[in-house]
């Protein structure tokens, strides 16, 4: 389903709305003011699609490449959900899409998403703006989203007041206390500090505080530790960890890399080129993965638990590893089927016709792949 | 560990290497950083030695030492049995073909204006200006080579007018190994060249890097500062610390039981994955 | 410090430098002040030598300039055969003068072009940025010289303006209040002048410079956070583009002396420009020299200036050079 969308010259403006989307018949509506109960899952997203335009000009025909293809899950409140894909799997553009941050390329296409019970995506600028930062927020992959002439207290004071309107010094001490909360040291001198004279754990940091200053219930964590060496990133994924257990934030945590999803995650949704092809509990994804590629991703990522070692330590010693042949999937070509089937070791004629529906395996466990019916 | 027979004489060793930054003006001794505090390491030819390490241990300064684009203020760096320190700059620049590098983030490694034959061809064509090897001046037979190493790594020959950002990040890393290898070298420092390459994709770049070893009796310096991959890339393993080696040991013998408190805490990030999957639910 | 050092000694060696090729080109310069003279039948040659003399013009370059520049040092910068009077008060009370209009237009001009900017580069494309574009266009095209000539017309003909000068004949009858407003009523015209011939290029400049600041993920991510649009443009994104408007700030604090020679001229504002003209045309050397040096001076003096406001603008120039 579309829907007529005016991208006027004036809404090329930079990021910001993007377009407002006049949603009909697929939202299964919800009126606004629903309030909210317990039992609601935080977050609700059916069916989003997101199409990116080509210039006609560039390419001499109008190109319609679609990052993400159809993408439905539900986050419950104070649960962690892990994204795990690779490049091409459409996790940033998801991100983007869900704080309506795409930039005036992508537009959602068809689809909704509903936050703590409203709709979200036709929601006007003003209202968007409050949920920004204080509803759902974004923490991201590198602080290059620290601005480099403002100092570290600024960075959190703008946030803090974009949805507050405090005395001044309250917002100084706020700051304060938020920096003491992600356990940073010398907290007055990196209060006053640039972000360039701080490191790279420190500023994940204060990107960190950026997002929870004031107090969303929902945070997504588009690859938190990326840049990180890795006893940083596990200080900051175990302060993650303390951080939702302590104000009860549900995280949909995106990652590329299998170990912070693994030490994290309640729930574990695997993405494959602009799709969701399994989804399902940690134990169960990890112990008892379904989908083709998610099998082959565990072996690529946990090569010790190749087939044959039974010893512990059998699996030391340097030879190849597992990986998936192929290249990551290529967004320019669209194909009708499943789109890992050209990787695919279990791949059948039926692959190549169309999407295999989601099938329930269990209570919590669904994956798209015609080995399970479909 | 040099026996007599020459052939396990090592093809790198190092013996007390220090390195001191500091910074500061002259007239003020403001900051001083201890690099490198005294190391000794030894590499066998063909062989695989992987140096692991918190950041800041020094693993970065070593390797920039052994490329010969850092100056040790003391040690002795043998190559092939050459002292590096006692040669003159033109007999260095004659060792460097040698010793190439493979980085970890090949997209900010490689230029992007330059397409993929121009990128490989690069070092032979400035080695030629230098040196004046009339052997692999002429252009067909420059073309001939690259589309050699293209294959070599994977690569369609007939990419080779493509640009960096035409092709994938693991892509982009087949390419920055070709470069590497346009000089024939005999030892390839990587420094974290997996890190950032999607999971699927970093096996194949490891088998790569593996094949090539066996195939052109290559000798690596792994550096990297976690374990994940080290057990199943590398034969020796050296452990830094603040400057200093605390432990080397074969790659098994170190995974098996490491000797040092140092090791510990690298080792337990590297199972914990491992243990996640398994003890939780 | 080091760096006021260096730049001192640099404008000391380009203060050197300036007045002597100044001096020098007058030199080769065929004639001197008292050419006119001699063409007049009713002065005897013999005055002319004797008025020469007296002058000393009639000695060798470098003597001249010797002295020239062991007055100067002293802050006497030479004697006008034109005015009959010593330079440096000349050269003072014009360059006040200038300083009055350059400095309000200069003022005007990034008053305007900062916001304008970032409200073009906000919405790039949009009617605003689409007006400001043909506007800055069409007054690029537009020469300096053609632009105070119909400004003067307008005053001319209308009457609402005066029709150049700087004050009113009866000005010193005026009481302090009437003064003032007598003032302004004439620094009209040409700070429009001014402003229209200046704007176009720090609108274009303010507007790149934050396009392409506009640009960065710590844009994005601001309004990630929910703050509000008109915040980020003028709290988050401009002080992040100051750097490269700083430079042009610099380069504005060095062209107030010399860069509305053209529009002093037509408006007969009584600025360094026409004198700098005047004396020229006239020969008038140590004017010429005083005038020309006095505005080098002020245009590296007025880059330092910018130079030292980057460095305070800017976190991460601050620290770099800590080390």
């Amino acid at each position: 389903m579309r829907s007529s969308i005016s991208q006027g010259l004036s809404e090329r403006a930079f990021y910001g709305v993007g377009s407002k989307m006049d949603v009909s018949g697929a939202a299964g509506g919800n009126a606004e003011g629903f309030a909210n109960t317990a039992s609601e899952p935080l977050l609700k997203v059916r069916n989003l699609a997101v199409r990116i335009l080509l210039d006609a000009t560039y390419i001499g025909a109008t190109r319609d490449i679609r990052p993400l293809k159809g993408v439905s899950f539900q986050v419950q409140r104070g649960e962690v959900v892990g994204l795990l894909g690779e490049s091409g799997a459409g996790k940033t553009t998801l991100a983007l899409a869900l704080m309506r941050l795409l930039p005036s390329s992508s537009q959602v296409v068809q689809g909704s998403i509903e936050f703590e019970g409203r709709p979200f995506l036709s929601l006007d600028e003003r209202e968007l703006r409050k949920i920004r930062g204080a509803g759902i927020s974004l923490i991201y992959q590198d602080s290059a989203v620290l601005n480099p002439v403002l100092r570290v207290g600024d960075h959190l004071e703008e946030v803090l007041r974009a949805h507050h309107n405090w005395p001044r010094r309250r917002y100084r001490e706020k700051a304060i206390a938020l920096l003491e909360e992600l356990e940073l040291r010398d907290v007055d001198r990196i209060h006053a500090a640039y972000p360039h004279q701080l490191s790279g754990g420190q500023r994940q940091r204060i990107v960190i505080a950026q997002a929870l200053a004031c107090q969303p219930t929902l945070v997504i964590a588009d690859e938190p530790t990326a840049s990180l060496d890795p006893d940083t990133a596990s200080e900051i994924l175990e302060l993650l960890g303390r951080l939702k257990r302590r104000f009860q934030i549900a995280f949909l945590l995106i990652s590329h890399d299998l170990a912070p999803v693994a030490r994290l995650a309640d729930r574990i949704m695997v993405m494959y080129a602009g799709r969701i092809v399994e989804q399902g509990r940690r134990d169960q994804i990890l112990q008892q993965p379904l989908h083709p590629y998610t099998r082959a991703l565990l072996a690529c990522a946990l090569p010790q638990n190749m087939p044959g070692n039974t010893a512990s330590d059998s699996w030391i010693g340097k030879r190849p590893i597992p990986t998936i042949a192929g290249n990551p999937p290529d967004l320019m070509q669209a194909a009708p089927g499943c789109d890992f089937e050209s990787r695919c070791p279990d791949r059948m004629d039926i692959c190549s016709t169309r999407f295999p529906q989601e099938i329930q395996e269990s209570a919590a466990h669904t994956v798209h792949c015609f080995k399970f019916g479909g | 560990m040099l026996t007599s027979s020459p052939k396990s004489e090592p093809l790198l060793r190092i013996e007390g290497l220090t390195k001191t930054y500091s910074q500061g003006r002259w007239w003020e001794k403001r900051f001083e950083a201890k690099a490198l505090d005294g190391v000794d390491l030894a590499l066998q030819t063909g062989k695989t030695l992987a140096l692991v390490g918190r950041s800041g241990s020094g693993k970065t300064t070593l390797a920039m030492c052994v490329a010969m684009l850092e100056k040790p203020d003391s040690g002795k760096l043998w190559f092939d049995g050459c002292d590096l320190s006692s040669l003159s700059m033109s007999e260095r620049a004659m060792l460097r073909p040698r010793i190439q590098l493979v980085f970890q983030d090949s997209a900010a490694a490689l230029p992007a204006r330059f397409t993929a034959a121009e990128i490989i061809e690069e070092p032979i064509v400035i080695q030629h200006h230098h040196l004046g090897s009339a052997n692999i001046a002429k252009i067909k037979d420059r073309s001939a080579l690259v589309r050699e190493l293209m294959a070599k790594v994977g690569l369609p020959p007939g990419w080779a007018n493509r640009r960096p950002r035409q092709f994938s990040g693991g892509e982009r890393q087949r390419l920055a190994i070709a470069r590497a290898l346009a000089l024939q070298p005999s030892l390839l420092i990587l420094d974290e060249p997996f890190t950032g390459l999607d999971l699927s994709v970093r096996g194949q770049i490891v088998n790569l890097l593996l094949a090539l070893q066996a195939d052109l009796s290559l000798t690596y310096l792994y550096i990297s500062h976690d374990l994940d991959l080290v057990q199943h890339f590398s034969d020796t393993v050296a452990v830094m610390d603040r400057g200093k080696i605390v432990e080397q040991a074969s790659v098994t013998d170190l995974f098996r039981s490491p000797m040092r408190a140092e090791t510990y805490p690298l080792l337990r990030q590297a199972l914990s994955a491992c243990r996640c999957a398994h003890s939780h639910g | 410090m080091r760096y006021l050092a260096v730049h001192f000694l640099q404008g000391a060696l380009l203060f050197l430098v300036v007045s002597l090729l100044s001096f020098t080109f007058l030199e080769l310069a065929p004639g001197d002040f008292f050419q006119e003279m001699r063409l007049n039948p009713q002065i005897s040659p013999n005055t002319v030598a004797r008025l020469r003399a007296q002058y000393a013009i009639d000695r060798p370059l470098p003597v001249r300039y010797g002295h020239w520049l062991a007055s100067a040092l002293r802050g006497d910068l030479g004697f006008s055969f034109a005015y009959g009077s010593p330079v440096t008060p000349l050269l003072l009370v014009r360059a006040r003068n200038t300083l009055l209009l350059t400095g309000t237009a200069t003022l005007l001009a990034w008053a305007w072009a900062l916001p304008l900017g970032a409200f073009c580069a906000a919405r790039p494309g949009g009617w605003l940025d689409r007006a400001c574009s043909m506007m800055t266009t069409t007054l690029l095209a537009i020469p300096e010289l053609l632009l105070g000539l119909c400004f003067l017309l307008v005053g001319v003909r209308t009457g609402w303006f005066p029709a150049g000068g700087m004050v009113s004949a009866r000005f010193e009858d005026f009481n302090r209040w009437q003064q003032v407003t007598d003032l302004l009523w004439h620094l009209v015209l040409p700070v429009v002048v001014l402003v229209l011939g200046s704007l176009p290029i720090l609108l274009r400049h303010v507007r790149a410079a934050l396009l392409e600041v506009l640009d960065s993920p710590f844009i994005r991510a601001a309004f990630g956070h929910g703050i509000s649009r008109r915040r980020i443009l003028f709290r988050h994104a401009l002080p992040a583009a100051i750097n490269p408007l700083v430079s042009l700030f610099g380069f504005s604090l060095g062209a107030l002396l010399s860069g509305s020679l053209l529009a002093e001229v037509i408006m007969s504002w009584p600025g360094l420009g026409p004198l700098l003209l005047e004396a020229v045309l006239a020969r008038d050397i140590y004017v010429v020299v005083g005038a020309v040096t006095f505005s080098t001076i002020f245009l590296v003096a007025g880059m330092a200036l910018g130079d030292l406001l980057l460095f305070a603008s800017d976190p991460r120039i601050r620290s770099e050079a800590l080390i």
